[in-house]
């Protein structure tokens, strides 16, 4: 990776404004990714995944709110830098992004299809918002974008709707809907959740190869680490709205430094450890209105007991390996420990 | 041997789908056909497969929540053996006390007007098993207790509470009647990876105090497979495989379950690539295929898959597999209950 970030956030925020209190989603949020990689988001219920990758598109309901700090560095394929974040709703330029340069698929294809229109009127309408081209010659290339993501007898199925395909079928053409404008980031939000675990490893591959071959960046959310260890080249674990772990997907899976990425890797049931008991987390996930101070995961931690700033102060992300950063107290002692 | 205390012959659930005035016959979904197991007492069953495999509706026949269009379900209660398909209302009532169940979304089956207390003791009221309210309250904090929820909790209504802790509630609803067998219906599948391992934990730790035999049905092997003691794997409404835990995930022989098993994304990021990936999606349970049903998306499937519908084989001891291409005995009419 010697080439420039295609994306870079940093300190991104993002509350909402409810009738119980202002909730954090994201708090303080900073990762890039690489042109052509794949960024894993791993986090369990309340992490602030999802949500932080809408604010990448600026498609947050209206009570939420992008703290004005937070910038969001994208590199157009024009090779022009905007900060996503403080363009103006609406604007021509947010209308370029979204879809050209970013696109997003779901776990509920139903949430991005109309039932109203069939597949290809809205594959087509999508390529005509963003290229000047004749609706015959729309249709061609839509029919080809359903072709390659193994859609059989595409001519047929442009015409149907989304309700008349299949779960894996339905998927497909929602892959396809995301990249017909060939996006050079595509953010995957749980896109496999709601499948068999059979055509899982099909949509997988698909992802895989289409990455390969169109060469765009993916930004992967998932709870599952099972799935993100098979797709990603980084990972990032988020902990309500907070980042833990960032780091190369092997580091994070082999040698987690992270209390929090060591816990879930312990709690998921592994069929190579057959005979080792299933190691919980101890308590619940809190609820957003009540967000511990200090580090957020201290009412869960193992260490915290035994540490006085857990309860009190924020850690920072510390650097601890090759672009491998956790923000935990006890990592920063270590890592003084080892310069002094 | 001991006596089973499920025991399942040749269930047949078929549902009439379409049709009425001036539309013809309607269509028969076949979702399950011919299915047949035992599960003992204490023991753990494992039901794996596919959405639209059947599984959940097994579940529901036993229970009595779906029709059974033929074949036979019997549980064993002490001396008495109670069919089923065939209850008076007040045996209907003895099969409602010793077999319970557990669903997936603790969101929508708990009742957001009832406290926690009365959702618990739902079960003992109707079914009129405690002489008093003293007796109800003092059984449903016991079994809240068991469930390691906080008793000041059993005041509060259940929106008050995280999924993980809701969970725990339905599990000691489910409980409260003393059952001697639970159905837990992907009881796992909507909570989180850190509160999921606890809630099995729990199920696991009641499972041996209560010597609890249970139904348990899953999408997720790699839970199944941390759960069970037999895993019973589905496909298309009928059971093909059925195995002790560590031999069906050793040594699977379906190529649906070999399917299965490497279609689960490892934790290992090198261990990518080169799998037996199936093509296709399960077919339509109106018209499933002929002869093996497996055989449209079969990776070694060869022309009598097609034509003749595989018998029994067993591969080793208590492991079951219907396949044409496994070698094995092949004596067993039915499945054979494993100890």
């Amino acid at each position: 990776m010697s080439s420039e970030p295609l994306l870079t956030v940093s300190n991104l925020s993002v509350q909402f404004r409810t009738d119980e209190g202002l909730v954090t989603a994201v708090d303080d949020l900073s990762f890039s990714v690489a042109p052509g990689q794949t960024l894993g988001i791993v986090g369990e219920s309340g992490s602030g995944k999802s949500v932080s990758t809408r604010a990448l598109m600026r498609l947050l309901p209206n009570n939420a709110a992008i703290a004005p700090n937070s910038r969001i560095l994208y590199t157009t394929k024009k090779g022009q830098q905007l900060d996503i974040a403080k363009l103006s709703e609406p604007s021509k330029a947010l209308d370029e992004i979204r879809g050209g340069e970013l696109s997003m698929i779901f776990q509920e294809p139903s949430a991005a299809f109309s039932p109203l229109y069939t597949i290809g009127n809205q594959m087509i309408e999508g390529i005509r918002i963003h290229r000047k081209v004749s609706a015959r010659q729309a249709r061609i290339t839509a029919i080809e974008m359903l072709e390659r993501v193994g859609i059989t007898e595409p001519e047929l199925r442009i015409d149907q709707y989304a309700f008349q395909l299949s779960g894996g079928m339905r998927q497909r053409a929602m892959i396809a809907l995301a990249l017909v404008m060939r996006p050079a980031l595509l953010i995957a939000d749980e896109p496999t959740t709601a499948l068999d675990v059979t055509i899982q490893a099909q949509i997988l591959d698909l992802l895989a190869e289409l990455q390969r071959d169109f060469g765009m960046s993916i930004i992967f959310i998932s709870h599952d680490l099972g799935v993100i260890s098979q797709i990603a080249d980084h990972v990032l674990v988020m902990y309500l709205g907070r980042a833990m772990e960032t780091g190369a997907i092997r580091t994070i899976i082999r040698n987690p430094q992270h209390p929090y990425t060591q816990g879930l890797i312990k709690a998921i049931p592994r069929l190579d450890a057959l005979d080792q008991p299933l190691l919980p987390i101890p308590g619940d996930i809190p609820s957003p209105l009540e967000r511990p101070q200090g580090c957020v995961f201290h009412t869960r931690c193992p260490h915290a007991a035994d540490h006085p700033h857990c309860e009190t102060i924020i850690p920072n992300s510390t650097l601890t390996g090759d672009k491998h950063t956790a923000a935990c107290h006890l990592l920063e002692e270590k890592v003084l420990e080892r310069s002094l | 041997m001991t006596a089973p205390l499920v025991s399942v012959r040749n269930l047949a659930v078929h549902y009439p789908v379409g049709g009425g005035f001036l539309k013809g016959k309607p269509k028969l979904v076949r979702a399950v056909d011919g299915v047949s197991f035992d599960i003992l007492p204490g023991q753990i069953l494992g039901l794996v497969g596919e959405s639209g495999s059947g599984k959940t509706t097994v579940g529901r026949a036993i229970l009595k929540a779906a029709p059974i269009t033929h074949g036979d379900i019997t549980l064993r209660i002490g001396d008495t053996v109670l069919d089923v398909g065939h209850l008076s209302s007040h045996d209907e009532k003895k099969m409602r006390r010793h077999a319970q169940m557990i669903f997936q979304d603790p969101y929508a089956s708990l009742s957001p007007r009832m406290t926690v207390r009365d959702i618990i003791a739902e079960p003992l009221e109707a079914l009129q098993l405690t002489s008093s309210r003293h007796e109800t309250d003092q059984q449903v904090r016991e079994v809240a207790e068991k469930c390691r929820l906080n008793l000041e909790h059993l005041r509060r209504f259940p929106h008050a509470f995280s999924g993980g802790q809701r969970q725990r509630i339905a599990i000691a609803r489910a409980l409260v009647s003393n059952p001697s067998f639970l159905i837990a219906d992907e009881a796992v599948a909507s909570l989180d990876v850190s509160i999921q391992a606890s809630v099995l934990n729990l199920l696991k730790d009641l499972q041996q105090d209560m010597n609890l035999a249970f139904l348990f049905i899953s999408h997720d092997l790699s839970v199944i497979a941390h759960f069970c003691d037999v895993v019973a794997v589905m496909y298309l409404g009928e059971i093909v495989e059925i195995a002790p835990t560590s031999q069906l995930f050793s040594n699977p022989a379906h190529p649906y379950t070999k399917a299965l098993l490497s279609a689960i994304p490892s934790l290992d990021p090198d261990d990518r690539g080169d799998r037996t990936r199936l093509t296709g999606e399960i077919p339509s349970p109106i018209s499933p295929p002929s002869g093996c049903r497996f055989h449209t998306r079969c990776p070694v499937a060869e022309p009598r898959c097609r034509d003749a519908k595989p018998s029994w084989r067993s591969p080793s001891d208590q492991h079951d597999v219907a396949c044409h291409l496994v070698e094995g005995r092949s004596e067993h009419a039915i499945v054979h209950p494993v100890s």
